[in-house]
């Protein structure tokens, strides 16, 4: 994770020499030092390391599109009442709602080396494929599924920074989970 | 267990056992294996089995063992320890898949062993513990095709006091790929005491702006998820007046609340969904999946464990 922060700081325009250094880790010396040498996730920690990161990394890449995926596709479904699940198979980019999940869809799509043309169909498999029209609200219930799970990396890791750093609270974007603009939540009534 | 880790173990098999020797009214004792062990490790749980009695036990797949990083419930040697466990009557596996900290191997905590166990072992029931958090999804599938794997909360649950929210989803999406008879309350309890996790389930509610993802959990669901659902799986009795209906509301009646169903399994596909249909599931590359050993999906047929059955008085599990 490290290394990949410093990939993307180093890809900014006019981006010069860049360090990234990890502080406050029970490995920090030994991951520094890997950062420092860009050695790698095999490099770095040596025989502790059965292989490198890219398989997970693409793990990680094909489940944020399906998140991605499943939140433009839900807000679709509640923008437009008349929209059945069964109907999403026709849905193309072009008929998204111009919004930051289908720009983070976007993103996801091309990470994974999907097209991004308004005519391409939305709900899709990891290698950009449509799904039998008879599976839509499986597949998509699944990827509702794989979004739900992943955000708990997120929640279980702000939890344990904030525990540690209280002040980093004020760093952390709203989780899907938030609430609503415009609702109320109702489970502090109990 | 867990020996390369702790001084004394993670679990203390004496003290665990005496303990529930002085409130056997409230404590169930259950033990654990290592594969690794092979022939040796038999004759010990067979001996095992008869001085404790057991029903139950809970596995770490991702304990270190010499050079060994870990197990997969599939290995022919678990297979050895499994099949002995359904002939000695060890009936509930619980095992450990949740999230990973170092130096655990991220691929210890991978849930498709369990798919492959649960088909051979269908006398047995498995419950995985953490429900393969971060792998939710993983679970859910695999929980969809096999009657016999239920989810255990342990560390799912206290989501319900810093993200309430998060915590709803996670129920949520656990009563649609399970059923409530298959959801088991877990304390977290060498963490903390739990009464305040309990309390706070007792009182919790899908928030009202979620209902239309999710539909609002039962007093029912509760006390099954609670209780009712560990007691039928240990044959525990449970209390007159504390039972739910015989005629158990399934997921069907938990889904039909006036104006919702959309966005959820409803009429419109809730018959054309696993396993007869199911597509590969999406971990699976090639031919050769099986998704044909039930033909009806597992929330039509109530599980053999089902919390109908269970006689009069309950108690937690430990170990």
């Amino acid at each position: 994770m490290a290394s990949d922060a410093k990939d993307v700081l180093a890809a900014l325009p006019d981006a010069g020499p860049v360090t990234v250094l990890l502080d406050d880790h029970h490995d920090s010396d030994l991951i520094n030092r890997g950062l420092a040498a860009d050695a790698g996730y095999r490099g770095t920690f040596g025989a502790e390391a059965e292989e490198g990161l890219e398989e997970l990394r693409l793990v990680f890449r094909r489940k944020a599109h399906a998140a991605a995926m499943e939140r433009a596709l839900t807000a679709l479904l509640r923008q437009d009442p008349a929209l059945t699940e069964e109907r999403l198979h026709d849905v193309v980019l072009g008929d998204l709602l111009d919004t930051a999940a289908t720009r983070a869809l976007l993103r996801r799509r091309a990470a994974l080396g999907l097209g991004t043309a308004f005519s391409e169909p939305v709900l899709v498999d990891d290698g950009g494929r449509p799904f039998p029209p008879d599976e839509i609200p499986l597949r998509l219930r699944f990827a509702r599924a794989v979004r739900v799970s992943i955000d708990g990396n997120a929640h279980f890791c702000r939890g344990l920074l904030r525990t540690r750093y209280p002040e980093s609270a004020a760093d952390q974007s709203p989780r899907a989970t938030d609430p609503r603009p415009g609702t109320l939540p109702k489970e502090k009534a109990s | 267990m867990l020996g390369a880790f702790y001084r004394n173990g993670f679990g203390q098999t004496e003290e665990a056992f005496a303990l529930t020797r002085q409130h056997p009214d409230k404590l169930i004792y259950n033990h654990c294996w290592d594969p690794r062990y092979e022939e040796r490790g038999l004759d010990q749980l067979r001996r095992d089995a008869d001085r404790f009695q057991l029903k139950g036990a809970k596995l770490y797949t991702a304990e270190w063992h010499g050079a060994s990083r870990g197990y997969k419930l599939d290995d022919p040697w678990s297979y050895r320890y499994l099949e002995m466990a359904q002939e000695l009557g060890i009936k509930n596996i619980h095992v450990h898949k949740g999230p990973t900290i170092r130096p655990l191997d991220r691929d210890a905590f991978d849930v498709a062993d369990v798919d492959k166990a649960a088909t051979d072992f269908p006398e047995l029931n498995f419950v995985v513990e953490h429900c393969g958090l971060p792998r939710l999804e993983d679970f859910c599938w695999i929980a969809t095709q096999e009657p016999n794997v239920h989810a255990g909360l342990a560390v799912a649950m206290p989501f319900i006091h810093t993200r309430p929210r998060y915590f709803a989803q996670i129920i949520g999406e656990l009563l649609y790929w399970l059923d409530e008879n298959r959801i088991q309350f877990s304390s977290d309890y060498a963490l903390w005491t739990p009464r305040w996790l309990i309390e706070r389930f007792v009182d919790f509610q899908i928030p009202e702006d979620m209902q239309d993802e999710y539909a609002p959990i039962t007093v029912e669901q509760k006390k099954k998820i609670l209780g009712l659902n560990a007691a039928a799986m240990y044959g525990i009795p449970v209390p007159a007046g504390a039972e739910v209906p015989a005629t158990t509301p399934g997921p069907a009646a938990s889904e039909a609340g006036p104006g919702r169903g959309r966005l959820r399994r409803g009429a419109a596909h809730g018959d054309v969904t696993c396993p007869r249909h199911c597509p590969p599931a999406p971990w699976s590359s090639g031919p050769g999946r099986r998704w044909t050993r039930s033909s009806t999906p597992s929330w039509t047929n109530p599980s053999p464990t089902s919390a109908s059955s269970a006689p009069s008085r309950q108690a937690p599990t430990a170990g």
